[in-house]
Formats: structure tokens, sequence, C-alpha cells
């Protein structure tokens, strides 16, 4: 009696109508990877990412699966007072309406240069340096102030040239338990980056925090874009910076701890101004037509592959906005606008605001930071 | 009309089979497909039959909104539950729940089977999923060589 039952009840529950709504509530929560894994089970399947409606369910997902904030996740802003000098500040608050002003790393004895933080914070850790003036790079805990200087690279030991040096990221190895930084050095009698690379006039190289030393690599990659400045960024174990040639944009990925590199070619042309920005956890790019409002914000499944990219956000913004500045918690966009000031567009509720709370300064950089009083650590660290 | 429907001390809801569930008010204000008759209703007892759920199902429901309806229970607690709910299923029963869950149209418990579910296919070969929701492929062996190709990098 209960087996005829249960059979009945098989019967009943035909799971081969699984409606689209079902399968579209199932599939909106894997990763990208799977997604298109999964377009070959059938051709109502395969459409789903072509579907708007898909999209909008994968996306509004995407943004709410986000860890809740606390009181350590705050704002690291870099930006000019009124007298042009260089001031840092923590904000925090549902509108940024909290300010806490830090003293600037003493290392540095002057202060109208704007610093830059190379890439992301890591575990409370930002690494600062001047842009254009090749000085001294800094690591720097904001929570704690604890500085640490980061010492001149291989190639300030020889005289024989005029050097460039790029910096190209910032970055923990998880294999080592380290810091490093990875740096470009270009020799050249016309300046960086006119004349032409080949292994004589360039390498790499590698700073470690655990040995304290500069170590150069035995190959060359592709070197970012001069106006990439404050994209280039880290994740899990690797550094990111966007490059790209008149005919095509990519993304160069670059693993700390084997040395391996990736690249990964964007699916837009190369005319396009580009971004690279983290997006709850998955490497994203925002791209803007050269003199328009309109952001494609894209998210990559799979480093080194071209087709994983997905377009998840298109996004008219009002003709104020300069550029983008970063993607900070909650699916906030920030921008940078014409007058200096910034402003933040909120992906999930499309609401487009000015940041009013600031002191009227000149934003230069914004990045998303967790207080961390842990100490910088490494082995000369006195 | 509020003092009408406050005084609804019970609800009966009627499964399928013909299995028969008392429960509080409380534990039904998800189910938006049972509120929503209990709001046409001017009655103190309402019993409510529910043709697209069997028993063994509604008993789990039923059990997943006392557990989140309760006061007392942390929040630890619940999601402690909640990873045990879901390994004691088999994947017939995630995907009878996610069903049962549309009809009775429970969007929290909705998305907690589809997340279910997705953690167990993701990761998985094209024929485990078509074995698991019963799909059958209507590609020609042509088109979907094609579509694998094309998509060769999520299969590494």
């Amino acid at each position: 009696m209960d087996s005829t039952n249960e059979e009945n009840n098989k019967k009943k529950v035909n799971r081969k109508y699984i409606p689209d709504d079902i399968s579209i509530s199932i599939l909106s929560k894997l990763p990208i990877k799977s997604l298109k894994r999964f377009s070959c089970v059938s051709k109502s399947w395969s459409l789903f990412l072509q579907n708007p409606n898909f999209i909008s369910i994968f996306r509004n997902y995407f943004l709410s699966n986000s860890d809740p904030l606390d009181d350590d996740d705050v704002y690291l802003v870099f930006d000019w007072d009124a007298e042009q000098h260089e001031m840092m500040s923590f904000l925090s608050g549902e509108r940024l309406q909290n300010v806490e002003y830090l003293a600037p790393p003493t290392v540095y004895d002057y202060y109208r240069f704007l610093f830059h933080s190379l890439g992301t914070a890591i575990n409370g850790i930002v690494c600062i340096y001047i842009n254009g003036v090749h000085e001294k790079a800094v690591l720097w805990n904001p929570t704690t102030t604890e500085t640490y200087v980061v010492p001149s690279g291989l190639a300030e030991l020889r005289q024989d040239g005029a050097n460039c040096y790029i910096f190209h990221g910032f970055g923990y190895d998880p294999v080592a338990d380290d810091y490093k930084i990875i740096q470009h050095v270009h020799f050249s009698l016309f300046g960086y980056p006119f004349s032409i690379e080949h292994k004589d006039n360039t390498f790499w190289e590698i700073y470690s925090l655990r040995t304290n030393s500069w170590t150069q690599l035995d190959f060359l990659m592709p070197t970012r874009h001069l106006r990439s400045v404050g994209t280039e960024l880290y994740l899990n174990g690797m550094c990111h910076w966007w490059g790209k040639t008149p005919y095509e944009a990519y993304v160069v990925s670059f693993n700390l701890s084997n040395y391996e590199f990736f690249i990964t070619p964007l699916d837009m042309h190369a005319n396009f101004r580009f971004n690279l920005v983290v997006l709850n956890g998955s490497l994203a790019m925002i791209s803007n037509v050269k003199n328009t409002t309109f952001y494609v914000i894209s998210i990559l499944g799979e480093i080194g592959v071209k087709e994983s990219w997905i377009r998840l956000f298109e996004v008219d913004v009002m003709s104020c906005v300069n550029r983008p500045l970063t993607i900070g918690y909650k699916g906030n966009l920030f921008f940078l606008k014409k007058d200096g000031k910034a402003a933040c567009f909120d992906l999930t509720t499309g609401v487009f605001e000015d940041i009013d709370s600031h002191r009227g300064g000149l934003i230069g950089q914004i990045i998303v930071y967790k207080k961390n009083l842990r100490p910088i650590g490494g082995i000369n660290n006195d | 009309m509020a003092a009408e429907k406050s005084s609804i001390k019970i609800i009966t809801l009627i499964a399928a089979d013909g299995s028969v569930f008392e429960v509080e008010p409380n534990i039904v204000k998800e189910m938006k497909t049972v509120q929503s008759y209990i709001d046409e209703l001017d009655q103190n007892t309402v019993s409510i039959p529910l043709p697209n759920v069997f028993g063994n199902d509604l008993a789990m429901i039923i059990e997943y909104c006392k557990k989140h309806a309760s006061e007392e229970e942390t929040k630890e607690a619940k999601e402690e539950f909640d990873f045990e709910f879901v390994k004691r299923m088999k994947s017939d029963d995630k995907l009878r729940l996610l069903q049962a869950a549309s009809y009775l149209n429970m969007e929290s418990f909705l998305q907690f089977m589809a997340k279910a579910i997705a953690a167990e296919i993701e990761n998985q070969s094209v024929e485990f999923v078509r074995d698991y929701f019963q799909i059958e492929s209507d590609f020609t062996p042509e088109e979907e060589a094609e579509l694998r190709k094309e998509n060769e990098w999520a299969f590494k």
C-alpha cells in the first residue's frame, strides 16, 4: 500500500516539467564556469545567458551575496586639501558621513605630491608611493600608523642609463606567507615607454618582505597601460593590471607564489577606457566608451579566458562624471566628478548621489579598507 | 476584521495524500499561497487543501518554518539546522521541496532550496545535470559538439 502510494506520488510530481522560473532560481546561484558548462544541457538552458530577466536575477543574487559590514569596514581616501596638501582619511557610515583624519606616514618629507596606494589593502596594509616621482615605496598600516620603508630595487644600484621604474602590484603570497611588490624596470635614453623593449634594456623584479630583498625575474610580460594608475589590484594570490595594444585590451594576472602570468583579452575594443575592480570577490572590469557617460561592468569567470567575461551591468550616468574610482561595499560604484568631488552610484537601487560629507578636497583615490591591528612583519622589522 | 483574524488559533493543512497538519498561524506566514486563503476566509478555523504538496514534504516544510519562526532560537542554531536539514535530503527531495516552495509561494525557503541544489550541481558534468533534472537533450549531436567546443574552457 505504501509503495503504491509512493509510486503515485512520483507520477504526480513529474520532474520533466520544471518551469523556467525554477530553473532560473537555481542557475542564477551558480558560478560562471558551471553556468557556461550547463548551457550545453538543453536548448532552453543555452539561452538563459541571453535572457535579460535571467541576467537581472543573476546580478541581484551576485550583489546580495556579500558579507555583512562591520565597524572595521571603511574607505581609505587619498585627496588634496585646499592648500594642495596631501590628506588621508577613513570614511564610514551609510552616507560616508563619518570622517577620521589620518596623519600621512612621516617617511616622506614633502606632501605636495599625491600618494597612490599600489592596488588594494591587504590585511590592513597598503603600499603607497608617489606616482611619477620615483621615490621609495612604503608599506603602511593606517590603523596602527606603522610604516616600513621598502629598499630600492636592483636597477638603482646601476648607473648606466636613464631608468624608468613602474610599480605594477602589491600583494600577498599565501604559500610563502609573504608580502610582495612587482616592478618593471626599463633603461632608456628617451624615456619610457617609447623605446622598444628587449632583454638588454628591460626586466622585472619582485620584492619579498620576508627576505627584505628584490629578485630579478628571468622573463618578460606585458606592462600596464600608462593610464591604468590606481586601477591595478590584488585578488586571491595574484596581482592584476591592464594593458593594451592599439587593437586589443587585456588583463595581465601575475601569480605571486609561482610567478606564472596569464593574459586575458577583453571582449571589447581597445578604444574603451578601462578600470579593473573587485566586485563581490570577483575580478571585474568597468569599461567606458570614450567621451560618453555609458559604462559596462563585466565580471571574469576564469583567468585567461576571454569568453568567460559576463556583462552584468550597463549603466548610464550623468555627464558630470569624469571617471570611475572603484567599486566599494554593497555594489556601490564610486565616480570622480569633473569638479573633483566624488559621487556614488548604487548598482542595486540605481540611485546616483553626490558624496557631500567630504571637506571639499579633490579625491585622488578611494579604496576599500578593513581596519587591522596586525603588525606589518618581515624579518627586518625594527 | 483584524480582531477576527487574530482569533484564528489553528490552521489545518491537508496534503495531497490526505495527511493532515495542524499548525499555528505564525508558521504559515511565509506560505503566501496559504496566507491568501486565510485572508479571504472569514472564519475562526481554517482548513486548507494543498493538492500539490505531499505529506512527507509538507512535514519537512513545517519543521523548517517552525525553526525559523521561533524567536528563542539563535541565528547560529538556525544555520546549524539549515545545514543538517539539507544534509539529510536526497536530490529528489530537494527538487520536490523546491517545487513545493514555488507552489506555496515561499520566497525565502525557495531561495534556500535553490541554493542547496545549486551547491549540489556546481562543477558537475552536463550528464549529471540532465540526469538530476531528467532533462533530455534537444540538441543534435553536431549542435552539442559545437556548443561544447565554444565553451571548452568551462569543461576543464
